[in-house]
């Protein structure tokens, strides 16, 4: 909503207040003030009349006028085509300062002729294009030639000293959308008193009208016919006002329609009486047709779209936009008014749906004051008469079948002040309300308060409460806190999350966070774990962000190519986050690293590989209490297309899928642009949900470790976990640790073949162990090796 | 004979004070104390002395022995020292030269803020809930007073998935999820961090996923001025002891009173800047009294109890607290943006 506060000022006193320091007031109360700005702007400006203009000898377009100012003749050169001798304009005198063009005028020598100020248009001024002709926007402002010459309060005098408001109103707040209401809401909020709306009183003759409705979509319904009109332009102050609340005058009679509406809230509609064809009014709601608007556009009508049919025609589509076919011209000498309320639900729907969003529509959506169409009928008729030379008014008819009964809400003292934590008296309440009109009944310590028909945003006590701190202002209340006390702590899962998100970026990842929607294109890459169907938003806004992800991955290798093609070369993301399909949704961890990790290239670091990333996921999961032999690891499918199956595994809870690790696939890599990058994809929701063992306390050996060295040679397809397990199983418990510590091919191991040599750790926890026992044990192992696996003991 | 041992005791001694190396000293004490040397040579003539002359030369021959000794293995203390000096700095490095990396990596910024009010809030004694970003729109909107056809609907607009189900566009359905959990009976203290959605084109200052930080607190005589007590401890934790917050009116469908809550410019300290746009106040976050339809709808009696709720922008508070300019930086992640941030925790 866009507010003269000229206007306002006609029926609350806010002239002598800073407008910043009303604006805020406002805002703090709940009008907010979006934005201040003023029709024009500029000062040491006079009128003054041109009584000699020459053209320029050095130029074929500039003009040397003299131009009287009362007091004294300026020589000022004008660039304007249409300055000439004779006319008044508005003169800006040397030291003036126009905001609009940023411009402070100096004595100047324009092609060595004297200039004393700029003879200026109103663009100039900061007049709005919108609301100027093609003349006024290539010239010089032309005053009329009775303009005072002389005369220093220009805007004023032009009536363009006005400021407007641009209001940001919450939903609830559609009475606002009304100069008045609003008026009366300054009003309350500054404690000063409203001017009432002037009682109008008119000559009718009977009607000629009828209206209905067939919809409970509208229930209240009202025509007044007004005849005998002259359309033509509008007058001054109408124009004015419509300017400074952001509307561009047509004509007298559109203009009067916009006028009661601005000032009531209440939208009217005008159907030219002549191109009626009948006498009555159906509003009905069950059309499905197209409809030509009056921006001459056409629309598709569908039930439940609200129609205010004549004859045969649909001559409005109710409380959005009227129809071409009954438009106000030039040649209008009759019209028929139109106030009416219409359900909000209804206009939204219709006008969301057909994108027409109108002054009307607005105020229909958010909600109008039932009891103000009779007045805003009879307003326009008035101003008919007075503006348009209207003769002939009717009595308005009437199909009304909604319920007037007022509203009324109580509230008692003690409710206000434990919502408020306030300690307010019955005084302060009394004064509220009375600041704000609203009648109310006081018994003991209830206010029964009369909610005015305007304020469709009070029904309950709260409502009124919050009416109450918000013109009593915020700064009465008191900071305390909640009294009772509550521990407050993060449970196991979000703990656990913390831990994991707190590792990965120690040992050197960064955590990203990257879009849930994402590209059809993408969608079903890396879905290894999620195999449910895919989540498709209805209407996507665009095809990048159409679906929900099934895997963070295909987001982290976009944000890996970003940051590559910006020569980062060393990426190692981590993210946490839901991933979607129908009926599941399940929290997953995702690590990506692409390059070497916390690279020192002056040490030669070393680039990722298949065991880092292992060793990371370990480590994640050692972090939380879960260690081998609870998982298992299993190599990914031969045809796997998003990961390369030499590199990758699944991680397995028994039977469960829980998290993939491994290579992206060179055809993967080729689609996202990307280089190695080995991925981890672990389903948080399975593993957070893990029970973590309590640790148990081992008595440390206090007999003495003896270590021996072994290297086999095997085939090349043996995996280190069978050497390992046979070693384990023939350990019988003596072995305390094994590494493996080279795995070697080439000089004098066999092609096909590798060695591999791994160091045992034995210790028997109740006593030193002896050469031979170890032997024994180590023998047998070998034995079992070589059995087994074929593998033969390098010497 | 004695002058003899003078002379050598002289010698030796000097010899010793200018020996260079270790190997030289050893040299050194072979010559003067060794089996063979001068010394040594005369112990036998001790023999052949007066047995009263005998105790006097035993003295004297072991007085310059003692004393070479001793010059021996003070000069030896001596070198060695100089040697290990010499070793090590031989051994010296450029220690200007850098560290391995152990360097901790960033958490995301938004992430960054999330935990710090969690922290906050968790002081205060406040449980963390959490929710599905895929929601009805019961919970998402009928359940906090948002029927179908709700005008202020329009501030929200909407991924749907279907008629029934959608992205949820802000945390509050948490609230509801968990006052049904709780059975009409109260007290409850919770925040609810978590992604929502809203269909906006993505530009400099709108993201259609965005971050929340939902917080509410209900009881049998919870206040606004708790509510207005508790974000003035919120303020001064996240901007500093000297932030002051003011209420603005506001309308949200389920809060009632409704505000939109302002801090003091930690920039000017109210003074007026251009963070602040001049007005000394930035605007942090929406709050309100929880409405009595939304207790009721979720099984609290409006009579009995009364709570507060707030909602902060997660990404707002990380533009104001870091000086972004593009919100689009947050869902980018260049590890130039991401890198900035690895000091914080």
């Amino acid at each position: 909503m866009k507010a003269s506060l000229k206007w306002i000022n006609e029926y609350v006193n806010i002239d002598d207040l800073n407008i910043n320091e009303l604006a805020n007031k406002m805002t703090l109360a709940g009008l907010e003030v979006e934005s201040i700005s003023y029709l024009a702007q500029g000062d040491k400006l006079v009128i003054g009349e041109v009584i000699d203009c020459q053209e320029h000898i050095e130029s074929d377009h500039l003009h040397v006028c003299k131009v009287d100012i009362g007091d004294e003749i300026l020589q000022i050169v004008c660039g304007a085509p249409n300055v000439a001798k004779g006319q008044r304009v508005i003169v800006a005198l040397e030291g003036a300062y126009l905001p609009a063009i940023d411009l402070t005028i100096k004595k100047a020598k324009i092609r060595n002729v004297e200039s004393n100020g700029m003879i200026c248009s109103l663009s100039e001024l900061g007049v709005d294009d919108k609301y100027l002709s093609e003349e006024q926007l290539n010239g010089i402002e032309v005053l009329p030639s009775d303009a005072k010459v002389g005369e220093t309060n220009v805007l004023s005098y032009l009536g363009l000293d006005d400021v407007t408001f641009e209001l940001k109103l919450t939903p609830d707040r559609g009475d606002c959308n009304s100069i008045y209401s609003l008026a009366k809401d300054i009003g309350a909020i500054l404690n000063r008193p409203v001017k009432p709306l002037e009682a109008i009183n008119l000559k009718e003759v009977k009607p000629t009208l009828k209206c209905i409705s067939q919809t409970p979509s509208c229930q209240l319904f009202k025509i007044k016919t007004v005849r005998d009109i002259k359309v033509k332009e509008s007058p001054d102050y109408i124009k004015k006002y419509l300017m400074a609340c952001g509307i561009r005058s047509i004509n007298n009679v559109v203009d009067i329609g916009n006028y009661v509406m601005l000032l009531t809230g209440q939208p009217l509609h005008m159907y030219d009486l002549n191109k009626l064809k009948s006498d009555t009014f159906i509003v009905k709601d069950d059309y499905e047709c197209e409809f030509k608007a009056l921006d001459e556009q056409l629309y598709q009508l569908q039930k439940g779209d609200i129609c205010i049919t004549n004859g045969d025609d649909i001559s409005c589509l109710g409380g959005v936009m009227g129809s071409f076919s009954t438009m106000i011209d030039e040649n209008t000498t009759g019209v028929a008014i139109e106030a009416a309320h219409f359900k909000g639900a209804q206009i939204r729907r219709t006008s969301t749906r057909l994108q027409l969003i109108s002054d009307s529509s607005i105020r229909f959506t958010k909600g109008t004051d039932i009891n103000r169409c009779d007045f805003a009928l009879n307003l326009a008729a008035a101003l008919l008469v007075k503006e348009a030379g209207a003769q002939m008014i009717e009595e308005t008819v009437s199909y009304d079948v909604l319920d007037h009964k007022e509203r009324e809400v109580e509230v008692t003292l003690t409710s206000i002040n434990s919502l408020l934590g306030t300690n307010f008296s019955l005084n302060d309440v009394s004064e509220v309300f009375d600041a704000l009109d609203f009648k109310y009944e006081l018994k003991d310590e209830t206010f029964k308060v009369t909610i005015p028909s305007y304020r469709n945003d009070i029904s309950i006590d709260a409502d009124l409460i919050e009416e109450i701190i918000r013109i009593k202002g915020f700064e009465h209340l008191p900071l305390t806190v909640p009294s009772f006390s509550s521990v407050g702590a993060l449970n196991d899962v979000q703990n656990k999350r913390r831990i994991i998100r707190t590792h990965l970026a120690s040992i050197g990842l960064n955590e990203a966070m990257t879009y849930t929607l994402v590209d059809e294109k993408k969608i079903e890459d890396f879905h290894v774990l999620n195999r449910f169907d895919v989540i498709k938003v209805l209407h996507p806004m665009s095809d990048e962000r159409a679906y929900l992800r099934k895997s963070i991955v295909p987001s982290l290798l976009a944000t890996i190519n970003y940051n590559l093609s910006r020569n980062i070369s060393d990426v190692n993301l981590y993210e946490i986050s839901n991933v979607y399909g129908v009926d599941r949704i399940h929290e997953y961890l995702a690590i990506t690293l692409c390059g070497t990790l916390n690279n020192v290239p002056l040490y030669k670091t070393a680039k990722s590989d298949f065991y880092t990333i292992k060793g990371i996921v370990e480590s994640v999961l050692g972090l939380i209490g879960i260690e081998q032999p609870r998982y298992q690891y299993s190599r990914v499918e031969k045809d796997n297309n998003y990961y390369h199956p030499g590199k990758s595994v699944y991680l397995y809870v028994g039977k469960t899928r829980i998290g993939v690790i491994g290579l992206i696939h060179p055809l993967m890599a080729k689609k996202y642009e990307v280089k190695d990058v080995y991925v981890a994809e672990l389903d948080l929701d399975e593993i957070l949900k893990m029970k973590t063992s309590q640790v148990k306390f081992t008595p440390l050996i206090p007999y003495p470790p003896m270590t021996r060295d072994i290297a086999v040679v095997v085939k090349d397809d043996v995996e280190v976990e069978s050497i390992l397990k046979i070693i384990k199983k023939g350990g019988k418990g003596l072995i305390t640790d094994i590494n493996v510590f080279d795995v070697y091919q080439g000089e004098n191991i066999e092609q096909g073949y590798k060695s591999i040599a791994i160091s045992l750790t034995y210790q028997d926890k109740n006593k030193t162990l002896k050469d031979n026992e170890v032997n024994e044990v180590q023998n047998k192992i070998i034995s079992s090796l070589e059995k087994v696996l074929d593998a033969k003991l390098r010497t | 004979m004695k002058e003899q041992l003078e002379k050598i005791e002289i010698e030796a001694l000097e010899q010793i004070s200018l020996a260079t190396d270790l190997k030289h000293l050893n040299e050194l004490r072979v010559t003067y104390l060794g089996k063979k040397s001068t010394i040594q040579s005369l112990m036998p003539m001790m023999g052949k002395l007066p047995s009263e002359e005998r105790a006097a030369f035993g003295q004297l021959i072991n007085g310059v022995k003692t004393r070479i000794m001793t010059k021996v293995e003070e000069k030896q203390k001596e070198l060695e020292a100089l040697e290990l000096q010499r070793k090590l700095e031989k051994e010296t490095i450029d220690v200007t030269l850098p560290g391995k990396d152990f360097r901790a990596k960033s958490f995301h910024p938004i992430s960054i803020i999330v935990d710090e009010i969690t922290n906050i809030c968790l002081g205060m004694g406040y449980q963390v809930e959490e929710g599905p970003e895929v929601e009805s729109d019961y919970y998402n909107f009928e359940m906090l007073n948002l029927p179908k056809d709700h005008p202020a609907r329009e501030m929200q607009d909407t991924f749907y998935i279907n008629e029934n189900t959608l992205l949820r566009t802000h945390t509050s359905p948490v609230q509801v999820r968990t006052l049904l959990k709780h059975n009409g009976v109260g007290p409850l203290k919770i925040i609810c961090p978590g992604k929502v959605y809203r269909r906006d084109d993505d530009d400099a200052t709108h993201s259609h996923q965005f971050y929340q930080i939902e917080g509410l607190v209900v009881d049998k005589n919870v206040t606004m001025a708790d509510l207005k007590g508790t974000l003035s401890i919120l303020a001064k934790k996240m901007f500093g002891e000297k932030r002051e917050i003011k209420f603005r009116s506001s309308y949200f469908p389920f809060t009632e009173p409704s505000v939109e809550v302002d801090v003091s410019c930690y920039a000017c300290d109210g003074k007026g800047c251009s963070i602040c746009k001049g007005t000394g106040w930035i605007e942090i976050l929406g709050a309100g009294m929880v409405h009595p339809n939304v207790l009721k709808m979720s099984g609290f009696d409006p009579n009995v109890y009364q709570g507060f709720a707030f909602g902060i922008g997660v990404e707002r508070i990380a533009i104001l607290r870091y000086g972004i300019d593009d919100i689009r930086y947050f869902y980018t992640n260049d590890l130039r943006f991401l890198n900035q941030f690895s000091k914080e925790r």
